[in-house]
């Protein structure tokens, strides 16, 4: 099974040294961990995963053959996962700053105040969209009349 | 792609020794000819067709990189 998924993926990935398939293996099912360049990630998922969907079609015959279930994983390549780590550590760093701004919040006089505003300014708006919508209704009820 | 192809079959087959693909190629398209023997035939194609379909994507995005169509071909 490994195997098929190496060839395949190494047949159809821009980048072949990146590829890497990791088994393991439980007692009814096989899990595979499909490693490919980030750049090759869009071609071996393909549009709406219809590639990755294949390669599991392709595997679940094989698996059928030993009485195993088999799990594809695709994940971007070991190399690109040190960046990816670094990546992490970047988007950690806004919520860290998010944080202080939930603290400044907590003022409930001013959110009440926005709210109060808010609910002023609604009716306005009923009190304008009806205000024609009667006048339509008296201009037709007076055609009628005539 | 006739090794993609080739290799696929061979390894959900039973009997790997009559698989056979013939490649014939046009211009712009290639034609797949997979000859397996017949009790291979019911899994080579699979239910509904999901595994002769599941070759044809990946055979596809092998003949995309060579701006080629493929037709993929069970016999």
């Amino acid at each position: 099974m490994k195997e098929l998924i190496e060839y395949i993926a190494k047949t159809l990935v821009d980048d072949p040294s990146q590829v890497q398939v990791d088994e393991i293996e439980g007692t009814s099912s096989v899990v595979l961990e499909l490693h490919v360049a980030p750049e090759d990630m869009g071609r071996i998922i393909g549009r709406k995963g219809q590639v990755a969907n294949a390669m599991r079609t392709l595997l679940r015959v094989l698996g059928g053959k030993e009485g195993k279930r088999v799990t594809l994983e695709i994940v971007e390549s070991l190399l690109a996962e040190a960046a990816a780590e670094e990546v992490v550590a970047e988007e950690v760093a806004p919520v860290e700053e998010e944080a202080p701004m939930e603290e400044a919040a907590p003022t409930e006089a001013e959110v009440v105040e926005e709210i109060l505003i808010v609910e002023e300014e609604v009716p306005s708006e009923e009190e304008l969209i009806e205000a024609p919508l009667e006048e339509e209704v008296e201009e037709t009820t007076g055609e009628e009349a005539d | 792609m006739k090794e993609l192809i080739e290799y696929i079959a061979k390894s959900l087959v039973d009997d790997p020794s009559q698989v056979r693909v013939d490649e014939i190629e046009g211009t712009n398209s290639v034609v797949l000819e997979l000859h397996v023997a017949p009790e291979d035939m019911g899994r080579i194609i699979g239910r509904k067709g999901r595994v002769a379909n599941a070759m044809r994507t990946l055979v596809r995005v092998v003949a995309a990189k060579q701006g080629k169509r493929v037709t993929l071909e069970i016999v």
